[in-house]
């Protein structure tokens, strides 16, 4: 038996004494000190969105809580409004904005009591940074009158990258269009006009690379209501396609594309989605700088389902699986030469990539309450592709609980991976099997005004490696191993004053197992402390200082003449100043020294720690925003650091680097309305960075040239709205 | 708060699963073999020193993969709590998406995909002796190193030569820019990100097939 269903087999008795204590509708207890330790940065309200139980709903949702937060500023839905739409639409939380934004312009998702709309929305934006910069601009017209509508999306983005001092542009451009008329409330029939453009220059050739694509097809939408509980949707696309990739191949013939769902209702114990798409190709095509055509076909199918079974109850189950197989066929030329004239002949062929992607995933759910709930979970997957075959199959307990005012978390999760990497160009013709196993526990528990965390984690990688060709060269087998332990206290004696210290101790190994590769193995041994305190000085002062402190000490069994340590102290100091509502001022200093030494054998046959270097970096920075209005922020950032980097030689400490570096950039942050439908949001900033290094040879310093850089960054958006 | 009756199901829970699991330690590692030789000596200690070591194990070809394989943060194993990204050229992955049809770009964040670059880079001329270098970038020089948060933000121009054996053939198999971003973590740095440029001078289609970037060797795996 495996010895992950072994562990599952183990946890059933936890699982029947949580069953026989389920009360359904049992008040649930406050699991609060488990967010106690929590990044409290993210419940900032901005936007007007108040984000008060961000963490509790990421944790019931199963998501992280800055995912929830982004999808909530990005979509402006509080929690409750994103929760009541991923349970009425019957799907993930992070699906319901793009899903509900696309059925904006659903013919029949229109209200039929509306006689003539025109809907007309306009975005611009430009993302500026070192290297490049993004214009985008993207208009959406829907427009209806009676039972005909039209649909106009038009997208260009010009992307300009900078590499090495010179601009390489590139240029995507996107309209398609759908005129129709809507016969009834479930069915609807039209034609869609799809042209795309795509030119870069390659500044290392003459002609750069180039797409035109156009494509003209019948559409018709139709929804149905097979009986009580169940609907379904069903579109097609089908016409003509032009596709002229100036590189690599001309295609023109006929395509089609076929997408449907249906969902399936009982009451609250049992749904199921059911979604698919097939679409394909049948053309002729020909290599650019060839003449004959050749038929190709191809196809790439899709079909995903979703059961959900007893959702709102304390014990329920989730299985997702999915399918997909895709066959592209691109045109390809040889010339073969007959001997012994030296006759050649052209052979026209067709290259023909086949994937396919098979995946399955079940989870069984025996909840209480949000804070007293076990997760069992298994997935299994296989994909083929032209590197080879791969299959994964892993399973995953989550536990946790409330027991003797401690809020219990853990976990265990095991996956198995066999990869089979054809022989192909050299490389591939073996076998990988890995393993990877890891478990955590985390404890936490208030006791009065001090509340405790203990976290520890274990985890193994395995990679075995097996030659399936005679002249394969497959990497070594090798191991990866880690575990830590971690204490973490924050005590609050008043609402002025929390200080906070945390204790970690952790292992990690690298081990190759084989003779050619096990001298570069290595044991790290890691232990790390950190004092935080916040202090409240006056109203609008406050004052957070971290300290840390940390040993690193790296062992190489076989090789024990590279044995070294490293030693790290380090301390940050805040001032944060709310000057006025609208002013604030950020101060930071940070001081930090790293010494590092190896162990050398002198002798009396003693190891002693020798100095070899020594790094000591300080730095100063400072934020200071002021908000005129709720539009318009002003931010400026001057920071300055300085690192100096001393080295040993026989016992002497010598210097042999300075740096010191100024960056200052200021920016402004706008949510600007402009009139009453457009509005102007984003940011965009100006930094200046300077750098200069002295470089030190026998103590005597040479002071490198001003490494300056100057650029813009940042993004902004217009919305416009008709 | 738990009753006396949740606390004998969970102790005889916990007395079953140590049961069941019996005495073998599902965490423990393998036991390694002696080495025989020296092969590529890693050293990542330094952001520089950590390029160094990447460059040693290409210019080694065979005897370098574990050292350059070492030098990628890996949150796959849990190696670190941070993963490896390598990002080709936006122009370099428009071009092979055209010259590609039907295949699908690598997962950027996958190190596996990179692991199995290295042995697929050492075929490219196979026999050949490589040299791989970094060089300053001119248009970027100013390294971002801090020590204290543990990041730094290295920009470099790279180039691979691989030269035959009798010393006629010469071609450069790779060249590009690279920014490179790594991370200190458990007192050693890793290599966290490998964001790819093309040189200007050779371009995305270069005339000479063999002067393609490494970003575009990654996707062509």
């Amino acid at each position: 038996m495996p010895r992950h269903f072994r562990v599952l087999l183990a946890l059933v008795p936890i699982v029947c004494s949580l069953l026989f204590q389920a009360l359904p509708g049992s008040a649930q207890q406050a699991g609060s000190s488990r967010y106690a330790f929590s990044d409290t940065t993210l419940l900032r309200d901005t936007l007007g969105l108040d984000f008060g139980r961000l963490f509790p709903s990421a944790d019931s949702l199963q998501v992280t809580p800055d995912s929830l937060r982004a999808w909530m500023i990005r979509w402006r839905w509080d929690i409750p409004r994103l929760v009541f739409l991923a349970d009425s639409l019957g799907m993930p939380v992070d699906s319901v904005g793009p899903v509900m934004w696309r059925e904006r312009y659903n013919p029949l998702s229109s209200s039929s009591t509306v006689r003539t709309r025109n809907d007309f929305r306009y975005s611009s934006s430009y993302d500026v940074s070192k290297t490049s910069s993004t214009w985008t601009n993207l208009s959406l017209y829907n427009a209806q009158h009676g039972p005909y509508y039209l649909n106009q999306t038009t997208n260009i983005e010009l992307i300009r990258s900078k590499s090495a001092g010179r601009i390489i542009p590139q240029q995507t451009r996107e309209s398609t269009t759908e005129v129709g008329s809507r016969f009834s409330k479930t069915f609807s029939l039209g034609g869609q006009a799809r042209l795309y453009r795509f030119n870069t220059r390659d500044p290392g050739a003459a002609t750069g690379t180039a797409e035109t694509l156009n494509e003209f097809q019948f559409s018709a939408r139709s929804k149905q209501k097979v009986m009580r509980g169940i609907s379904s949707e069903l579109n097609l696309l089908a016409g003509y396609l032009d596709d002229e990739k100036t590189a690599t191949e001309l295609k023109r013939g006929a395509t089609g594309k076929l997408d449907g769902r249906i969902r399936a209702q009982r009451g609250q114990w049992f749904s199921h989605d059911l979604s698919g798409q097939v679409n394909g190709n049948m053309a002729r095509t020909r290599r650019p700088e060839e003449t004959v055509d050749l038929n190709s076909r191809d196809l790439s199918s899709n079909l995903r389902g979703t059961l959900q079974l007893f959702n709102s109850s304390p014990y329920g189950m989730n299985l997702g699986w999915s399918t997909r197989r895709t066959r592209v066929e691109s045109p390809f030329t040889t010339v073969q030469v007959f001997t012994p004239y030296y006759d050649t002949l052209k052979v026209y062929g067709l290259t023909q990539v086949k994937t396919a992607n098979d995946a399955a995933d079940a989870t069984i759910r025996l909840r209480r309450d949000s804070d007293r709930y076990l997760n069992l979970s298994g997935t299994i997957g296989k994909s083929k592709t032209q590197s080879g075959t791969r299959a994964d199959q892993g399973a995953r307990a989550t536990l946790r609980w409330m027991l003797l005012s401690w809020a219990l978390d853990g976990n265990y999760s095991d996956t198995h991976t066999r990869a089979d990497f054809t022989r192909q160009r050299g490389g591939g013709g073996y076998v990988e099997r890995s393993a990877s196993r890891s478990a955590q526990a985390q404890a936490t528990r208030s006791f009065g005004r001090i509340t405790t965390k203990l976290t520890t984690d274990i985890s193994l990688g395995r990679y075995r490696y097996t030659a399936t060709a005679d002249s394969a060269t497959p990497p070594a087998t090798r191991d990866s191993y880690r575990q830590s332990y971690r204490v973490d206290g924050i005590y609050t004696p008043s609402q002025k004053l929390t200080t906070n210290i945390a204790l970690e101790v952790s292992l990690a190994r690298a081990i190759n197992l084989e003779r050619r590769a096990s001298s570069s193995n290595s044991d790290t041994r890691t232990y790390r402390g950190t004092w935080v305190w916040n202090y409240r000085l006056m109203r609008g002062l406050t004052a957070t200082q971290t300290n840390s402190i940390s040993a690193d000490y790296q062992f190489y069994p076989f090789n024990s003449t590279r044995n070294q340590l490293s030693l790290g102290y380090s301390t940050e100091t805040r001032l944060a100043a709310v000057v006025t509502p609208r002013f604030n001022i950020d101060l930071r200093h940070t001081a930090s020294e790293q010494p590092r030494g190896s162990y050398t054998v002198f002798a009396d046959g003693n190891e002693y720690l020798q100095l070899s270097d020594d790094n000591k970096s300080f730095g100063l920075s400072t934020s200071i925003s002021y908000r005129p209005s709720n539009a318009l922020a002003l931010v400026l950032t001057p920071d300055y650091t300085a690192n100096e980097r001393s080295g040993t030689t026989n016992g002497v400490e010598t210097k042999q680097r300075d740096d010191r570096r100024v960056n200052m950039t200021g920016s402004m942050q706008l949510d600007l309305p402009i009139s009453r439908r457009g509005r102007l949001t984003g940011r965009i900033g100006r930094t200046y960075s300077d750098q200069r290094s002295t470089s030190y040879t026998s103590g005597v310093g040479t002071l490198s040239p001003r490494a300056e850089s100057d650029f813009w960054n940042g993004r902004l958006e217009m919305t416009w709205a008709l | 708060m738990g009753t006396v009756s949740t606390r004998r199901s969970l102790a005889a829970g916990l007395a079953l699963l140590l049961a069941l699991t019996g005495c073998v330690n599902p965490f423990s590692p393998a036991t390694p073999e002696a080495p025989n030789v020296g092969g590529v000596v890693p050293n990542f200690s330094t952001p520089e020193k950590v390029l160094d070591t990447i460059a040693e194990a290409i210019s080694a070809e065979g005897g370098g993969e574990l050292a350059y394989s070492d030098a990628l943060a890996d949150s796959a194993s849990s190696t670190t709590p941070f993963g490896f990204y390598a990002t080709p050229d936006p122009v370099a992955l428009a071009a092979w998406r055209q010259a590609s049809p039907g295949r699908d770009p690598y997962e950027t964040g996958d190190v596996r995909h990179e692991r199995l670059f290295f042995p697929e880079l050492m075929t490219v001329l196979d026999g050949f002796d490589y040299v791989f270098a970094w060089t300053t970038d001119t248009h970027s020089e100013n390294d971002d190193i801090n020590n204290t948060a543990g990041t730094a933000l290295l920009h470099r121009r790279y180039f691979l030569q691989a030269s035959s054996t009798d010393g006629r053939i010469v071609e450069i198999i790779a060249v590009g820019y690279a920014d490179l971003f790594l991370r200190k973590y458990g007192g050693r740095w890793y290599l966290a990100r490998w964001d790819d440029r093309i040189d200007p001078d050779y371009g995305v289609n270069p005339t000479n097939l063999y002067n393609r970037s490494l970003g575009w060797r990654r996707l062509d795996l």
